[in-house]
């Protein structure tokens, strides 16, 4: 995990805002805390890798309502829903509005901390299978047409003969080909072609 | 046995000493024996006096004047008595001879019923005449002989007086007498006296009276003169002054004045005082001075007073009477609260009997929770009019606790001051009883829309509760990672410890408000800052406030007296209405929420708090209706809310109104009394 990630508070009360930044501190992560939806969403440009704990029940805009704009604005953060009173209705709201967690106060701190990590990780694996992804599909655009569709019969685990068979080329010249895939494509064995090939094709 | 004989016994035992002589009748005089000559009597006299009562008399009947003329100066004294028949021509005439002759003999001369007035009058004008000539009618003649019998008695006492003065005279010498313009200066004197001064003689004669006295019996000189005293004096009167001037005689005897009334016969209402004093000279006991004295006035007076003693004690009975069976119970109390009366109404309602209460203090039977009011009450003696009114509880003899309506009159006396109080006690045990369950029932009701209240917020409790306890949540797990950690900052630390305790107090708070919002107490009056109560509210409903996110706005008039009332039902009240407010703002746009909460005074006695707010408003129709229990508009109400804050108002002598706003929503208002104390203090 290379970049260092945020914890975002935002609360309108002081005293749980303050101690949820304490908690955090004590923990040894990073944050930010915002007494105000709105306040968070006016500096979104300077929001980085993380995660955003959001009470529900606020004046002028709710929890659930940043989730909207948030969503609107296409911002990409995973959400842990802070509210007092767990109604159904609103915890429904706040899963269907893509919440990651959803805690009641008063919470369990070692448990609000547990879920916080998990959030984390999960945002970081995210990340990382984001880049995983965009490498995958950089590599296979160094293929040629040719080498495309030989890679398609390596991946659907047909032998070097059946594919020479079918594209009407030598054995041979599969033999080429599938060197040079290996190197463009930096894999080290056929799994790792075929892993870059379905990651790259998952993307749609 | 001889009459001379006779005569002469009975002359021998008159004693010549004035002190033995006596002017009653008395028994032994009855049957005196006595000399009687007769003139001219006809047949029916002479069978009258032979009756056999009379045979101790002797009668001399003698046939013509000429013969009585003798026997009269030769029997000289020895006559006591001389009768005149009815056909004796010219008797007074007659009598006016013998009296000439001899005018200690006296004369009873008989007379036909239609000559007997004639010949009163003829007697009377006639000069000459002692008083002793007695005309008597012959239909009277059955009592003839008694009369005879007392004229000769009284012959006889004459004499022997006569003879005691004769006697006393020769000792003493004739002083009264050598001296007569000292006798002429005293009458004159005795005239100008405002006292009535007679004499009488020894038969009770008047002798002699000064002016003041015939004026006061009426009579002139010439009447009395010459009459027995007693006889002026109405029938039921003459003993007792006979009495009376009797004892007067008796030197040793102490002299009380006695009042007559002679109204009777005197022609007007006349009360005399009476003394008498025993009249003596040289020559012996000659009668009795009376003194008399007008006391008309005083009589009148006393007998006035009397009667108005006797009206005032009627009067006073009834009172009395009044009093003891009025269905009231009645107190008198000195001026230290000290019983000093009570009434049977009194003693029925406590179930003492009157002796247990006398004498105590009042205080003593106040019940224990009214003793303080009741102290105060007494130490602060208001003057003047108007009656206040009390309720007071008591305790009676078998330990019950009841109630009355008091209503005290503090007694002054203009110079004394405060002299005590007058309580009427009227029973009201049986209306406090129905008006304590009635209160109870309110305030049950009133506990049950409390938690009712409270349910319908719990989320925004629990949310409330939630916020401090999260935080703590939080602090203390950072504190210990802290510690835990090499890293750990002390003050870092200290300063969310100190966060913790904030917020530990901050939930206490809550649960304290909400516990004592919930509790079922009794009714408790106290001061109520009514800013501070609505700010206590406030902060109940901040939460759903929020959440609904409506501004709360307070109006809250600076320098607000203090209310009197009961500081959970007054909070309940805000709470409701401002809890209806809340939820009616939801059906408007979020913008237009808007909640004012407005302290006021509406004038001196009376405190105001308005909850405006800026929903949907109530129509015409509803507004009418909304205080009615089982009312509501509310899918899930009960319709009990407005109800219950009505009555509780009520119970607190406010009133509760909800009104349109011109812009739209409801306006409830309602007021409470200022405080009594506040009031008198003049803040």
């Amino acid at each position: 995990m290379g970049v260092k990630q945020t914890v975002y508070i935002v609360d309108d009360e002081e005293p749980v805002r303050n101690a949820l930044c304490f908690l955090a501190k004590s923990d040894g992560l990073n944050f930010e805390s915002f007494d105000s939806a709105q306040a968070f969403l006016d500096s979104l440009e300077n929001i980085g890798p993380g995660c955003l704990l959001l009470d529900v029940c606020m004046p002028d805009m709710t929890g659930l309502e940043l989730q909207v704009a948030l969503h609107e604005r296409k911002a990409e953060i995973p959400v842990i829903i802070l509210t007092g009173h767990a109604d159904v209705a609103t915890a429904v709201r706040a899963m269907k509005g893509g919440a990651t967690d959803f805690i009641e106060k008063p919470f369990d701190s070692e448990d609000l901390l547990e879920r916080v990590h998990q959030c984390l990780s999960g945002e970081a694996k995210r990340r990382d299978s984001l880049d995983w992804r965009k490498q995958a599909s950089e590599r296979l655009a160094r293929l040629t047409r040719r080498e495309l569709e030989v890679m398609e019969g390596l991946v659907a685990g047909k032998r070097n003969k059946q594919i020479g068979e079918e594209l009407f080329i030598s054995f041979r010249t599969v033999e080429l080909h599938r060197a040079s895939i290996m190197e463009k494509l930096e894999a080290n064995s056929l799994s790792d072609v075929v892993r870059i090939a379905l990651v790259a094709e998952s993307e749609d | 046995m001889t009459i001379e004989k006779h005569i002469y016994d009975i002359s021998s035992t008159m004693q010549p000493l004035a002190a033995e002589v006596s002017l009653s009748h008395s028994d032994n005089d009855v049957n005196t024996g006595g000399c009687v000559l007769l003139l001219n009597v006809d047949d029916k006299v002479r069978n009258l006096l032979s009756n056999k009562d009379l045979e101790y008399l002797y009668f001399d009947e003698v046939a013509t004047r000429q013969q009585m003329f003798t026997n009269i100066v030769q029997m000289q004294n020895k006559v006591d008595v001389m009768v005149m028949g009815v056909q004796l021509k010219e008797p007074v005439g007659i009598a006016q001879r013998v009296h000439a002759i001899n005018n200690d003999v006296p004369i009873l001369i008989l007379t036909e019923p239609e000559r007997y007035e004639q010949l009163k009058q003829a007697l009377i004008f006639t000069p000459f005449l002692s008083n002793n000539v007695t005309p008597w009618s012959t239909d009277a003649l059955d009592q003839f002989a008694d009369v005879l019998q007392e004229t000769i008695q009284r012959k006889h006492k004459r004499r022997s007086y006569k003879k005691t003065i004769a006697a006393a005279q020769k000792r003493l010498g004739d002083v009264y007498h050598e001296r007569p313009q000292v006798k002429h200066y005293l009458d004159r004197l005795l005239d100008h006296v405002p006292l009535g001064i007679l004499n009488v003689d020894i038969l009770g004669s008047v002798m002699g009276l000064n002016r003041f006295a015939s004026q006061i019996l009426n009579r002139t000189e010439r009447e009395a003169i010459g009459t027995l005293l007693t006889d002026i004096f109405p029938e039921s009167e003459r003993d007792a002054l006979h009495d009376l001037i009797a004892q007067c005689v008796a030197p040793a005897r102490t002299r009380i004045p006695e009042v007559f009334d002679i109204s009777e016969t005197v022609g007007k209402i006349r009360h005399v005082e009476v003394m008498a004093s025993s009249l003596v000279d040289s020559s012996g006991q000659l009668g009795a001075t009376v003194i008399l004295q007008d006391v008309t006035g005083r009589v009148c007076a006393e007998q006035e007073r009397s009667r108005a003693e006797d009206a005032l004690r009627v009067s006073e009975g009834l009172y009395r009477e009044l009093v003891q069976t009025m269905s009231e119970a009645l107190a008198l109390t000195d001026e230290q609260h000290r019983i000093t009366y009570v009434n049977d109404s009194f003693c029925n309602m406590f179930g003492y009997s009157s002796e247990d209460v006398l004498n105590k203090p009042l205080l003593g039977f106040v019940h224990e929770d009214d003793k303080e009011a009741m102290r105060e009450c007494m130490s602060n003696p208001v003057q003047g009019g108007g009656v206040q009114r009390y309720e007071t509880a008591w305790v009676t003899k078998k330990g019950d606790k009841i109630y009355t309506l008091t209503s005290p009159k503090r007694l002054f006396d203009p110079e004394i001051g405060y002299v005590g109080c007058l309580g009427v006690f009227t029973n009201i045990t049986e209306r406090k009883k129905v008006e304590e369950r009635e209160k109870r029932h309110m305030m049950e009701l009133a506990h049950v829309s409390r938690v009712t209240t409270l349910g319908e917020m719990s989320s925004q409790i629990a949310h409330e509760l939630a916020q401090p306890l999260a935080a703590i949540a939080a602090l203390s797990t950072g504190c210990l990672k802290m510690l835990k950690s090499e890293t750990s900052d002390r003050d870092e630390i200290i300063e969310s410890l100190t966060n913790i305790s904030e917020q530990s107090s901050r939930a206490r708070e809550v649960v304290l408000r909400l516990r004592n919002f919930v509790r079922n107490d009794e009714i408790q009056y106290t001061q109520i800052e009514l800013n501070q109560l609505v700010r206590t509210v406030v902060h109940l409903v901040e939460m759903e406030a929020r959440w609904h996110s409506l501004p709360v706005k307070l109006e809250l008039q600076g320098q607000f007296p203090i209310a009197f009332g009961d500081r959970i039902l007054i909070e309940q009240v805000v709470l409701n209405l401002v809890h209806n407010a809340i939820e009616a703002m939801q059906a408007v746009e979020r913008q237009k929420r808007k909640l004012i909460i407005r302290t006021s005074n509406l004038d001196k006695r009376t405190l105001q708090v308005e909850v405006i707010d800026s929903g949907p408003g109530i129509d015409e129709e509803n507004i009418k209706k909304i205080f009615q229990p089982f009312f509501t508009t509310k899918a899930d109400g009960m319709g009990m809310g407005l109800a219950i804050t009505r009555s509780i108002i009520d119970a607190h002598h406010g009133q509760l109104t909800a009104s349109r706003n011109e812009q739209g929503g409801t306006t409830f208002c309602f007021t409470l009394p200022v405080d009594k104390r506040e009031e008198a203090s003049g803040r």
